[in-house]
């Protein structure tokens, strides 16, 4: 397998995968009240 | 009014709209587009594509949704109501029958898969994979016309998947479809990473490998690799049919939309990624074995599923374990999807025709079934053919261009970022307006207007080598049926011409003698 071959495969799986495990980590801290939003999002709802 | 339904909880929402996303187009699509066009010069294009049009039109999309927490037909129509616009109803209605028309024919595609499952505990398909699949199988006939004889064993899973379809979906969000999302995509995930790694450690994988990774970066400049890019994000992430607004219309109100995106977006590429890697391990090592270059074994679409990866099948060692896997992840994403696709119509026929949902979805299954036996004929996989390819690349483009136009373009969408950035960790900006307002409507345009020239161009260089007349039946056809019934629905929903229809019935209907008097 060439190098840049390999260099492209990482990169990739590194940058999907990465992506995922930071995403995945903020929806795991995420307060469960979700920023207190409920009430704003009501407020814009009922315009 | 009834409660609507929602989802138990995120990883179940998540994983039932990555369900939605992963599907057969992963699998059998994605490696060969990649391969095809540069190999790994095509992953610059298409993460490019991935982050500046596919996750932001999944926010769009799971912003609607969430913002207007109805069916379809009632969001499009409240929508083009807000500033007093004619009505644009009608999407809202071409995206759940376009959802149901791809339903119909992918369930025949996912018949093909089971009866594969059945036949890889004892590569029951022979030497001659081709002949086998062509000829023993389906009986292919050589003309979409040719419509020959219903292939009794197609109609049988067909109905099988129907009902499977109809269970899934007949038990609600929670009990069904977030359930079978919880179950099937972990287990497609572990299925797909055991393939995965067993094929990269056979003899000849790095062959494929590298022809799927290595960057020709001269193809960059070629403007047809960004566009097959922006075009294989689109398709692969179920947009422009009402999957994704409809399942966000089902969050609970607090849900995080942007992370969710992402989130989904991200695994679709991952799913992907994976195929890739499994799919052009395994070429590589067939080509190896053949003594043959990668470019005399590569082929997309049913062509791999079904007759290079059984040929590879006959070759390995353990293929009664790895050809039931391979299968058998195949028919998982392809049920996550097509469950996915009945949800849209569901949803508005409850809304709009007060009826129960086990009502609802017994009437769409049965319907879809009757439709789908139209592609259990000899000539089904021609006709399948012709409307996957319709269906694609003017139905899901057609229903995507529209709402980007109605929501961008007449509304603007700064009322969707400001309620996706109330509820989300990360907010959206101008980038993500730039994004869905002006990139994704212009490359979906140029999208449209290649593949209008493409099903126009003379005999011979129109797609797939059909006739006009095949092309025109089975492509142009149905989806004027589609919009044609859209807007007749639309128009039936109006209050005018409900005024209309009660005063005709009036006058039709003989009066009681004591109100004339």
């Amino acid at each position: 397998m060439s190098v840049s071959a390999v260099i492209m495969m990482v990169l990739s799986l590194t940058l999907i995968f990465g992506g995922v495990v930071v995403c995945s980590a903020f929806a795991f801290f995420r307060k469960p009240t979700g920023n207190n939003s409920q009430t704003k999002s009501e407020t814009i709802r009922h315009e | 009014m009834a409660k609507k339904e929602q989802w138990g909880s995120r990883l179940g929402f998540l994983l039932s709209a990555v369900g939605s996303a992963v599907g057969l187009g992963n699998i059998w699509r994605f490696p060969y587009q990649a391969y095809e066009n540069g190999g790994g010069a095509f992953l610059i294009p298409y993460f490019i594509a991935a982050f500046t049009a596919g996750i932001p039109l999944i926010i769009f999309e799971f912003a609607i949704g969430h913002r207007m927490r109805s069916s379809l037909p009632t969001i499009f129509q409240r929508l083009s109501k807000r500033r007093g616009y004619r009505n644009w109803e009608w999407i809202g209605w071409f995206q759940p029958l376009l959802a149901i028309f791809i339903a119909t024919f992918y369930a025949v595609i996912l018949s093909w898969v089971f009866y594969y499952i059945g036949l890889s505990f004892t590569n029951g398909w022979g030497t001659d994979c081709e002949t086998f699949f062509f000829n023993d199988f389906l009986q292919a006939s050589p003309s979409p016309f040719a419509f020959g004889q219903i292939n009794p064993v197609i109609l049988l899973l067909t109905a099988l998947i129907w009902f499977l379809i109809w269970i899934i979906v007949f038990r609600g969000i929670r009990k069904g479809i977030e359930l079978a999302g919880k179950i099937f995509m972990p287990v497609l995930a572990v299925l797909m990473l055991i393939l995965m790694f067993h094929q990269v450690f056979q003899p000849g994988a790095a062959i494929g490998l590298d022809a799927l990774f290595k960057p020709d970066f001269k193809r960059l400049s070629d403007i047809n690799l960004w566009i097959r890019a922006y075009g294989q994000v689109f398709f692969s992430m179920s947009l422009g049919v009402g999957t994704m607004i409809t399942y966000a219309s089902y969050l609970p109100k607090e849900s995080d939309i942007v992370n969710n995106a992402f989130l989904t977006g991200l695994l679709d590429c991952a799913f992907s990624l994976v195929s890739g890697i499994m799919i052009f391990a395994t070429l590589g090592s067939m080509a190896l074995m053949q003594n043959a270059s990668i470019r005399d074994v590569v082929q997309g679409g049913p062509s791999l599923t079904f007759v290079t990866i059984p040929q590879v099948l006959n070759r390995m060692p353990a293929s009664h374990i790895f050809g039931p896997l391979f299968f058998v992840s195949l028919a998982i994403a392809g049920l996550s999807s097509i469950i996915s696709l009945i949800e849209p119509l569901l949803s508005a026929m409850i809304e709009r025709l007060k009826i129960s949902r086990k009502k609802g979805v017994t009437v769409i299954c049965l319907a879809g079934f009757v439709f789908s036996t139209l592609f259990t004929f000899r000539s089904g996989i021609l006709t399948l053919d012709i409307a996957d390819f319709f269906s694609s690349n003017f139905g899901m483009l057609t229903g995507g261009l529209s709402e980007l136009i109605l929501v961008c373009w007449i509304l603007k969408p700064d009322f969707l970022a400001e309620h996706a950035n109330l509820t989300s960790d990360f907010k959206v900006g101008r980038f993500w307006k730039l994004c869905v307002s002006f990139l994704t409507p212009v490359i979906l345009f140029i999208i449209l207007a290649m593949n209008i020239s493409q099903a126009f161009a003379p005999a011979g260089e129109n797609y797939g080598g059909y006739t006009f007349t095949e092309l025109f039946v089975f492509g142009w056809l149905m989806m004027g049926i589609l919009i044609i019934l859209s807007l007749i629905i639309q128009s039936l929903s109006s209050k005018r011409t409900k005024e209309i229809i009660r005063h005709i019935w009036e006058e039709v209907t003989p009066r009681d003698k004591g109100e004339d008097q």
